[in-house]
């Protein structure tokens, strides 16, 4: 009987243990990890957004888009028809990357030279497809 | 004439399942041979219901909506007889001809459960009447038919694609056993022997479920062309949450065979692992998570997907507490026998699936709570939060096996400490000498070292004593830790590299060379393109690869091909960027050691349904 209880109490010890790691491993690992969504219209505005990762959405705006001719380089402006962001990336662009249609970057905004420095940008398999987020800022817009 | 017929079908197989429902629970027959009997019939017309779809997408009749949006008349034949799972509502039918199959055979083998198949039957009239009246896959575009169809999405115009979502829904669908059988044991309270079919039918579905999920990750890999093989998608995550409940109702339904115990937690687990399926089900269709797999569904439908799966969570947990079973119920256990191994196992798979879970829905939750806010949850989140909770089981996994049912002490002793200072050891020289040292590679070779080894320990132990041996559990323990092996090297070593290259030059990566020799033009019946050639010299060998960059007018949509180099030491990647100028490209290629072993795993895992449980050696 003895050995049951401590066995029993045991357990629940190391339950509770391991939950509260748990718990605290995903709260911890959550903060660090999760991307909060911005227009360019909150970029620009008064409202400074001090964060090290975040994701701006809209269209690539017509005629914006500069391609170095020997490096990866590239920038191109970011708009959601009211304001727009200049974007710089280095590195492969998604298929789907052309004027006039949705693009997601992922990376961090500067505000002292007003340029969005991407580690990531997005754009989804299909040509008609325009990111939720995007068409949120341009019905808002509209 | 013939997709009125397949919807005329269809109505008949709902009202047909809907009859065994009400027949069985209220008026149960005597004849056992009934449910057989309308099982088949059921299945015989969702059957018909599927080739009478097939024809129309086979004689491109594009007056059905469904054909007209998934397929167009320059397809491969082959694609169009695929093209019919290639959307929302042709999967759905994809899906309940296989749950009608497996509840036919399931009544076949198991005639003595009375209600067993009614259960099983309200999840299948639940989807086919979703399917009947709110995704009819024989809805007709008239008066204008359209001429040409637009197309099959040419991502999914490939072979992975087509066996792909067969294989994930037989594992899905065979979810729905379970949770008959256990709802079967809860309502007629027989003997805790009625529940033993599940531990067969949770490995039937085990298998499939991972078939399908690896398959899925061979296909993302050199389709999508970026050389990744799990991105921590919505759509992956919510098809790996069931496989984890999967997993872990294996285990514990093995325990409630072999020792009577964990019998509750068994049923509530086929309850779990079913909401996961259906749960999952609404996250990829709804079209509340954009992915490849999501098909820009209207809201409203997906809802009444959530709705199914809340009605059957709540249908089986209202059972569960009302009439959960309290017979002689063990639950004492020493922390060194077998039974306190499954409960970790348990324990870890449960709390890895919920971590998942949390990780996927938590955008959605998000933005509900917070009036609109957008967020997403990154792959280093899962990254973090699953590894380490994964190299614990996996650890457990390498014990767990040598350990023996009510034992109070430490059986094999010896055995496993030998076997965790071997591999420990082990693990630290060949981190040393063939990588780069780090953490993880040590740690995770370490724990590949120890499954084979305690693997190995098992078979020479019943070779030895003459003891039976489960082949199964050795097939799925032995293909994991190949797939352990194969995740662990090829994600800490690879190499990669995006560049610009004009013709004829060269950039090296590593200690091998990379040089674009041309560029033509390529033209098919369904795309055009380009294709670059590119060569990887790396000392005396010379490879040539060929990433394309193609274009689909059908679905003005524009893809790349990456030209991969296998083998089973490591896989060169090149996978075509923008074109920049006449003859300049920008690429980016990969060297992915031992990258096939993660495939070669699963594929092991899958045959674990193909091997006995019980032999013996001679």
């Amino acid at each position: 009987m003895r050995t049951k209880r401590r066995n029993r109490v045991i357990f629940v010890s190391s339950l509770i243990a391991s939950l509260s790691v748990a718990f605290t491993f995903i709260v911890l690992a959550m903060n660090e990890n999760v991307d909060f969504y911005y227009t360019p219209s909150d970029l620009t505005g008064s409202k400074i957004i001090n964060k090290d990762s975040l994701r701006i959405g809209g269209l690539v705006q017509e005629d914006s888009i500069n391609i170095s001719k020997d490096s990866l380089e590239t920038n191109f402006l970011v708009t959601d028809l009211e304001n727009s962001v200049r974007v710089y990336y280095e590195g492969i662009l998604p298929n789907l990357f052309k004027e006039n249609s949705g693009v997601i970057a992922r990376g961090f905004y500067d505000y002292s030279d007003g340029i969005f420095y991407a580690k990531e940008i997005l754009a989804k398999h299909d040509e008609n497809y325009i990111p939720k987020e995007v068409k949120k800022a341009l019905v808002n817009d509209s | 004439m013939i997709p009125e017929l397949g919807n005329f079908l269809l109505i008949f197989s709902m009202i047909n399942s809907l009859l065994l429902i009400s027949i069985a629970l209220v008026f149960p027959p005597k004849d056992k041979r009934f449910f057989l009997s309308a099982s088949l019939v059921t299945f015989l017309a969702i059957f018909l219901s599927f080739i009478a779809l097939e024809i129309s997408f086979l004689t491109d009749d594009f007056s059905v909506l469904y054909v007209a949006t998934n397929s167009n008349p320059n397809l491969p034949i082959y694609y169009k007889f695929a093209a019919l799972w290639g959307g929302h509502e042709g999967s759905l039918l994809l899906f309940l001809l296989i749950l009608a199959g497996w509840i036919l055979v399931f009544v076949f083998f198991h005639r003595d459960h009375k209600h067993s198949s009614a259960f099983m039957n309200i999840v299948l009239f639940a989807l086919l009447s979703f399917t009947v009246f709110l995704s009819n896959p024989f809805e007709r575009l008239l008066p204008i038919s359209s001429i040409s169809g637009s197309d099959l999405n040419p991502l999914l115009q490939d072979f992975a694609f087509t066996i792909h979502p067969p294989m994930l829904y037989m594992g899905y669908a065979g979810l729905v056993i379970p949770f008959g059988i256990a709802m079967n044991f809860l309502l007629n309270q027989e003997k805790v022997k009625q529940l033993a079919p599940i531990r067969s039918w949770s490995v039937v579905s085990w298998s499939f479920l991972t078939l399908g999920i690896s398959l899925g990750s061979w296909w993302a890999y050199y389709e999508l062309g970026w050389g990744g093989w799990w991105f921590w998608d919505p759509v992956e995550n919510s098809a790996l949450v069931p496989w984890l409940l999967c997993t872990a109702l294996i285990h514990s339904s093995i325990a409630t065979n072999a020792r009577q115990i964990f019998i509750n937690w068994t049923i509530a687990l086929t309850i779990l692992s079913l909401a996961g399926s259906l749960l999952g089900m609404f996250l990829v269709r709804s079209g509340i998570i954009t992915s490849v797999h999501s098909f820009a569904l209207d809201p409203d439908r997906g809802i009444f997907l959530l709705l199914i799966c809340f009605v059957i969570v709540i249908l089986g947990f209202s059972l569960f507490f009302l009439k959960s079973y309290s017979k002689g119920l063990k639950t004492d256990m020493g922390i060194y026998s077998k039974e306190f191994m499954f409960f970790i196992n348990n324990a870890f798979l449960v709390t890895l699936s919920a971590i998942v879970l949390l990780g996927t829905i938590y955008p959605i939750i998000y933005e509900i709570f917070s009036g609109g806010d957008q967020i997403t949850v990154g792959a280093p989140y899962f990254n973090m939060v699953t590894i380490p909770f994964a190299l614990i089981l996996l650890f457990f996994q390498a014990i767990g096996p040598l350990t023996k049912w009510g034992g109070n002490k430490i059986d094999n002793l010896n055995s496993i400490g030998m076997i965790i200072l071997s591999s420990t050891a082990l693990s630290y020289l060949v981190s040393n000498i063939f990588f780069s040292f780090s953490f993880y590679e040590f740690v995770g070779n370490a724990i590949v070292l120890m499954l084979i080894q305690s693997l190995t320990l098992l078979v020479f132990k019943s070779f030895h004593s003459k003891r039976k041996i489960n082949l199964s559990m050795i097939a799925g323990h032995l293909g994991l830790a190949i797939l352990t092996f194969g995740i662990t090297i090829s994600s800490l070593n690879s190499v990669e590299k995006e560049f610009v290259l004009q013709k004829n030059e060269s950039v090296s990566v590593g200690s091998s060379t990379i040089t674009l020799e041309n560029t033509q033009t390529v033209q098919e019946d369904n795309y055009y393109g380009d294709r670059v050639t590119f060569s990887f010299q790396e000392e005396d060998r010379v490879l040539k690869l060929y990433p394309e960059r193609r274009f689909y007018p059908a679905s003005r949509m524009e893809t790349t091909e990456a030209g991969i180099y296998p083998s089973i030491y490591k896989d060169v990647y090149i996978s075509l960027g923008q074109k920049i100028g006449e003859n300049a490209w920008a690429a980016k290629v990969q060297i992915k050691p031992l990258v096939r072993f993660i495939w070669l795993g699963a594929i092991i895992m899958f045959l674990a349904l193909f091997v006995r449980t019980n032999i013996k050696f001679k």
